[in-house]
């Protein structure tokens, strides 16, 4: 079987004894893209901010392409780029700088660089805005200069929380292009959503969280059935509903 | 919707201002009480000391003969303090605030808004100003016959003293801003044009005083036999309303007070109102971003190391936040300065030249210490590098950035590495620059070579344990940057640990230089701050082996 670029095992989360997330279990395959959903509150950032390695779980394992997130971490974070749901990047930069530091870090070589920035920032229509200094950006020219830097070292695995958030019509669409080049080039992305819309249209397979538990995961079609996505997600996440199923919908 | 009268918004505005306060003394819910009582046990040490220093000061002065010019030094100090406390705490405060969308959109009067944020500033002025001077004038009115009325008076200069000069520092600290944030690196302007003024200030009130006392030499001021006569007119000639505030203090001048009292009410009154008139302008010229040169900047650069690279945006950091560059660098402003001093003037002359707390040294008495004062003076040099802690707060300032820190592929060592070593670097530049200004100054090179090392070595030291502290506990969620920056446990620890122990060090070498010689000294004045390096960097070590905590690390 081939090895998932992302494994996470019992993942459990606890902030001051109170539960967020418990036992949760997913698998993203080389060449997938999963969405990730669930309501406000539910655990999805909690999750995300785990596989990247900026917040340690309470128990379970998270596993980049077999490198343990938190027992291997510089090996785990080489393979992997993050997107946050609020795109704070450093004021006092400008977006070159940004990109610079970004590539020095991940050690990518100037040629490059050179060649990822002037292709990147042409799709998402920010070659322009370079010069400028972080602080005079836009929230969605801020999520384009991250996006930009997240792609810049070809990660395997592109994780991002909310990514569609404040990008105009043609930078999502473009952004919707690129996450299908990643996962066609071998990649895979793992991105949280409220967009049901996109997430039914984009991923391969889905993820439902649903007060810290996963109360659904598999294929897209396999978990959507005959309804759509936005009927299955308001069944499973309604609070009249009876308790989380003992076996999510779907589970692979 | 109906606007509120100023009146009732001021109310939910201050508390608002209130709260702040608290949550940035780390009173968070409940929480961190023990960080508020320790806040409050450290102001409470801190005004016990200013206390007794300014007792000592006005017990001399009557000691010496110089009673009568305490009112006028007390409304100097009082005036002195606003200004600094101002200047710094304007900026963040009245104006480039972070909420200041908020406060706009609600539906108060913009008059109300700034009553509200410089309310604080002035109540903090008032209270220093009276933490300061009433010391002096207790000292004063043991020394003269009581008189009611000069009581009152007293009492009611050290309340108005600082409300002037709060009001004119904070057109002037909106004026520098508004200049500096023009500039890419607004930080490192910001530093420039604050020493400028600041320069301008001492400089002028120093060639005033001193050539209002230069009529009266040594000779002239025996045969006068008015020392307080010459220390008011100096004082005054420095600042003209302390004069008012001495003779309504001293003389019981009801013109006097009339005016010291006009001029503290009406000029912050105007303040406020040239304020509310144009506080949307205000904000936006203190707020505005540089000048875009987009292309000139927008070409990639050559690669580099992971550590050089974060090096060199921790230094961008420091070069754009005019208020961390302010806090964090001016010991190494004060370095180069008295290295500067030192070789121009020479120390010998820089001691015979005036009176320091009471006490003059002449000639003879500076060339019978010698052994003592080259043992002290490298820990001039260590007090300003202990001073100068830019790495201290650095994790910290990460903020609602630090996610990248946090899932960028390098371990926490380099991390912390080019956080310190974007510090060594400025401090470095200081250190070499002072050492070449000593040399040349004719300063005995292995005498220099101690004040190089002794800088060195306090300033890593130093740094490394606050930045250490820092990166064990960061505050993520600081409100304005002052909380981590002049508030903060690595800073508080960090820098009031190396001015203590650089006064320390600098006592104990010098009584090794009394007791057993010159190479005692020396060897202790090379050996300590290679200690201290050594500590600050098997803390940062074992905190960087433990990796650095992100938000929700302590769930």
């Amino acid at each position: 079987m081939e090895t998932p670029v992302l494994d996470v095992n019992h993942y459990r989360k606890e902030y001051r004894g109170k539960v967020a997330v418990r036992d949760l279990s997913l698998a993203v395959a080389p060449g997938e893209i999963c969405g990730f959903i669930g309501h406000n509150g539910a655990g999805k950032t909690t999750l995300i901010r785990s596989v990247v390695g900026a917040q340690p779980p309470t128990s379970g394992t998270i596993r980049v392409c077999g490198h343990d997130v938190w027992r291997e971490p510089v090996a785990a974070k080489r393979l992997m780029a993050y997107v946050p749901d609020n795109p704070d990047v450093y004021d006092f930069l400008t977006g070159m700088q940004y990109l610079d530091l970004v590539a020095d870090v991940f050690g990518v070589d100037a040629t490059k660089r050179r060649q990822r920035v002037n292709e990147l920032t042409a799709r998402l229509e920010l070659t322009g805005a370079l010069g400028e200094p972080v602080s005079a950006y836009s929230h969605g020219m801020r999520q384009k200069l991250v996006l930009v830097g997240a792609l810049l070292h070809n990660p395997t695995l592109l994780v991002l929380d909310e990514p569609f958030v404040g990008l105009d019509p043609s930078a999502s669409h473009e952004l919707k292009v690129i996450l299908r080049e990643r996962a066609a080039a071998g990649g895979a992305v793992f991105f949280s959503s409220h967009v049901l819309e996109v997430v039914e249209k984009l991923c391969d397979t889905v993820a439902v969280i649903r007060r810290g538990e996963l109360v659904a995961f598999g294929p897209t079609d396999e978990v959507r059935g005959s309804a759509s996505l936005e009927d299955v997600f308001l069944e499973l996440v309604d609070e009249k509903d009876a308790a989380a199923p003992s076996r999510p919908v779907g589970m692979r | 919707m109906l606007a509120l009268r100023s009146g009732c918004a001021l109310c939910p505005l201050l508390s608002l201002q209130a709260r702040s306060l608290l949550y940035g003394l780390g009173f968070r819910g409940g929480r961190g009480r023990a960080r508020l009582l320790g806040a409050v046990a450290l102001i409470v040490l801190l005004a016990g000391m200013a206390v007794a220093y300014m007792w000592l000061l006005g017990s001399s002065m009557v000691a010496v003969g110089a009673a009568a010019a305490i009112p006028a030094l007390a409304a100097l100090a009082g005036s002195l303090a606003a200004v600094a406390l101002v200047f710094v705490k304007a900026p963040g405060t009245v104006f480039g605030c972070r909420d200041y969308d908020f406060v706009a959109a609600l539906p108060v009067s913009v008059r109300a808004v700034v009553l509200a944020r410089t309310a604080p500033l002035y109540g903090f002025g008032v209270a220093l100003s009276v933490l300061l001077s009433a010391p002096l004038y207790a000292a004063y009115f043991l020394a003269v016959p009581v008189d009611p009325l000069a009581v009152v008076a007293a009492a009611a200069c050290s309340v108005c003293a600082p409300l002037a000069p709060a009001a004119l520092a904070t057109l002037v600290s909106l004026a520098l801003t508004s200049v500096a944030v023009r500039f890419r690196h607004a930080g490192a302007v910001q530093l420039v044009l604050s020493v400028l003024v600041v320069t301008s200030l001492v400089v002028g009130s120093f060639v005033l005083g001193g050539t209002s006392s230069r009529a009266d030499d040594a000779a002239t001021l025996a045969a006068m036999g008015d020392i307080a006569g010459v220390l008011s007119t100096a004082v005054a000639s420095a600042y003209p309303p302390a004069a008012w505030a001495a003779s309504a203090v001293g003389e019981g001048s009801v013109a006097g007070f009339a005016a010291f009292v006009a001029l503290s009410l009406s000029l912050p009154a105007l303040v406020t109102g040239v304020l509310a008139a144009c506080y949307p302008h205000a904000n936006a010229a203190a707020t505005s971003g540089p000048h875009r040169r987009a292309h000139a900047a927008a070409a990639s650069r050559s690669a580099a190391s992971p550590l050089r690279a974060l090096a060199i945006k921790e230094l961008r950091r420091i070069g754009s936040m005019p208020f961390y560059a302010m806090n964090c660098c001016v010991g190494l402003i004060l370095m180069v300065v008295a290295a500067g001093a030192i070789a121009f003037f020479g120390a010998d002359a820089l001691l015979t030249s005036g009176i320091i707390n009471g006490v003059q040294l002449d000639a003879q008495t500076v060339a019978a210490l010698r052994g003592q004062i080259d043992a002290a003076l490298p820990w001039v040099f260590g007090f300003c590098g202990a001073m100068s802690l830019t790495a201290a707060p650095s994790v910290s300032l990460e903020a609602r950035a630090s996610w990248f820190m946090l899932t960028a592929p390098v371990g926490a060592g380099t991390m912390l590495g080019s956080k310190l070593l974007a510090n060594l670097m400025l401090g470095g530049a200081a250190i070499a620059v002072s050492a070449i200004a000593l040399l040349a100054g004719g300063t005995a090179p292995f005498l220099v070579l101690q004040c190089a090392v002794t800088a060195a070595g306090m300033l890593t030291g130093f740094a490394a344990l606050a930045l250490a502290i820092d990166a064990a506990r960061p505050n993520f969620a600081w409100t304005t940057p002052a909380e981590v920056v002049k508030r903060g446990l690595p800073m508080t620890v960090g820098a009031l640990g190396g001015a203590l122990a650089s006064l320390g060090f600098g006592f104990l070498s010098t009584v090794a230089a009394g007791s057993l010689g010159a190479v005692a000294s020396a060897a202790f004045n090379l050996a300590a701050p290679i200690v201290c390096t050594l500590a600050g960097l098997g803390a940062l070590h074992a905190v960087a082996r433990r990796g650095i905590p992100g938000p929700g690390w302590d769930a």
